[in-house]
């Protein structure tokens, strides 16, 4: 256990400076946005209860609202994502036929690629249609923040997929 | 009462997330009225440095633009002092209020942090109130103008740039089809690209014509008069309303912004002051 709070914290470092010195940086054609540091919250042990990833995620998105000039939007997508994730890591047991207990932490080789893949850019979408509706504000922006929405979606899709290759598939 | 604990306990989880959910709405709301970086001020100590550093990684891969940008200004600013230099002596203007001219000092800056591509762009730059950077100065480069700042700690700033979809900025437009008139109008940004803006009120009997030079108003206590904003890029044509929809090439390059100047305006506080009162005289 207490390895894996100092795994988390390291991880949590890693995730927020990688996006404050690299990912914030990458953005395409001005409407695909690099928001990776969300992979952190996806892949959050699935056994930390409700209210401790509630706070996390508020903390992270505290963090990042810090250096993107926007207080209180990436806080407010953050705690959505942490609320609704039990409800997805239930719909991945189902999918892999295993009890919600069995999942013992969510990365590509626990459960497979292409579970992996709907679960992350279900939640990725969520988070990220909160982060750019509420940086509209106005209805009238609809049809820039749908597109933002869809692009920065499969970016960040993307990056969280590698970071999974990267750093989390040689264990074992 | 026990059961209201239990009932509360049990749903500890959901209370939390609502919790957290006004506290993030209210800094929103907030933000979206005030339209500053409140509560969390980019401007501290922590984020400016590890911002700094961030630029300082960034910077590596774009030297050759800043050096380029930087010999540039050094050209053109050689340049305007032989100039200077030249007509001072050709023909000296008695001017004896000394405030007035030196009522514009420009305090070079370096940009640490930015964003182009957002609804609401805001920059970070290496100067604070120890170098007698204050909130609402203008920041301008030797291109055009920039935006103003808006939360300063010491020893960094930060500035709302004319690149956000709620902020205005007075300019005047030089008609050429008038032989040079200047009609009085403001930009603000439609969030789409970095490198244009709209300019706003200026009825269909203006002939605006493409190749207009936009400058700042000096209707402002930001900006000194006649600083470049842009140049009339288009005219798109208009049916349903009585006003131009024109959009203004900038002369800034957002994109490779890396030196700016902050204006301070000796006479800020005093113009400030006096023209807040004329805002309490009742009426009738």
């Amino acid at each position: 256990m207490n390895k894996n709070l100092i795994n988390s914290i390291v991880a949590f470092i890693g995730y927020f400076l990688f996006h404050v010195f690299v990912a914030r940086k990458m953005y395409l054609g001005g409407v695909a946005f690099n928001y990776v540091y969300v992979g952190y919250l996806l892949t959050l042990n699935p056994s930390i209860t409700k209210s401790q990833s509630l706070l996390v995620a508020f903390a992270m998105g505290l963090l990042i609202d810090w250096f993107e000039y926007s207080p209180g939007i990436h806080a407010s997508a953050c705690v959505f994502l942490a609320f609704v994730r039990p409800y997805l890591i239930g719909l991945l047991a189902a999918r892999t036929r295993v009890d919600v207990e069995e999942i013992r932490e969510i990365s590509i080789r626990e459960v497979d690629f292409i579970n992996f893949t709907l679960y992350a850019g279900m939640l990725i979408l969520f988070h990220h249609f909160i982060v750019f509706s509420l940086e509209a504000w106005t209805s009238k922006l609809l049809w820039l923040t749908l597109q933002k929405t869809f692009f920065s979606t499969i970016f960040t899709l993307i990056s969280v997929i590698l970071v999974q290759y990267l750093f989390f598939s040689s264990k074992r | 009462m026990q059961a209201i604990f239990d009932f509360v306990y049990r749903f500890r989880a959901t209370f939390l997330f609502l919790i957290l959910q006004i506290i993030c709405f209210l800094m929103i709301v907030r933000f979206n009225n005030y339209q500053k970086a409140y509560f969390l001020n980019t401007a501290s100590a922590f984020s400016g440095k590890l911002n700094a550093w961030a630029n300082e990684v960034n910077n590596y891969f774009h030297l050759r633009e800043v050096n380029q940008a930087l010999s540039e200004e050094n050209a053109r600013l050689n340049n305007e002092l032989m100039r200077l230099k030249q007509s001072h002596f050709e023909n000296l203007i008695p001017i004896r209020n000394e405030a007035i001219i030196s009522k514009y000092q420009f305090e070079p800056a370096k940009v640490v942090n930015k964003t182009i591509h957002k609804l609401r762009n805001f920059i970070t730059i290496e100067k604070g109130s120890a170098n007698g950077i204050q909130k609402d100065m203008g920041v301008i480069t030797s291109e055009g103008i920039v935006g103003r700042v808006i939360e300063v700690s010491e020893h960094y700033a930060v500035v709302s740039t004319i690149l956000h979809n709620q902020s205005t900025f007075s300019v005047k437009v030089k008609l050429k089809n008038l032989q040079g008139e200047a009609y009085l109008s403001y930009i603000q940004w439609d969030s789409r690209n970095f490198r244009y803006t709209k300019l706003k009120d200026i009825p269909l009997s203006i002939p605006v014509a493409i190749g207009d030079t936009v400058v700042t108003s000096g209707y402002n206590v930001f900006f000194p008069e006649k600083i470049m904003v842009g140049v009339v890029e288009r005219i798109n044509p208009q049916k349903t309303s009585t006003f131009h929809d024109i959009d203004v090439r900038l002369s800034t390059d957002f994109n490779t912004l890396s030196y700016v100047y902050v204006v301070k305006n000796r006479l800020q506080q005093e113009q400030t002051e006096i023209e807040k009162d004329t805002t309490n005289i009742p009426r009738k």
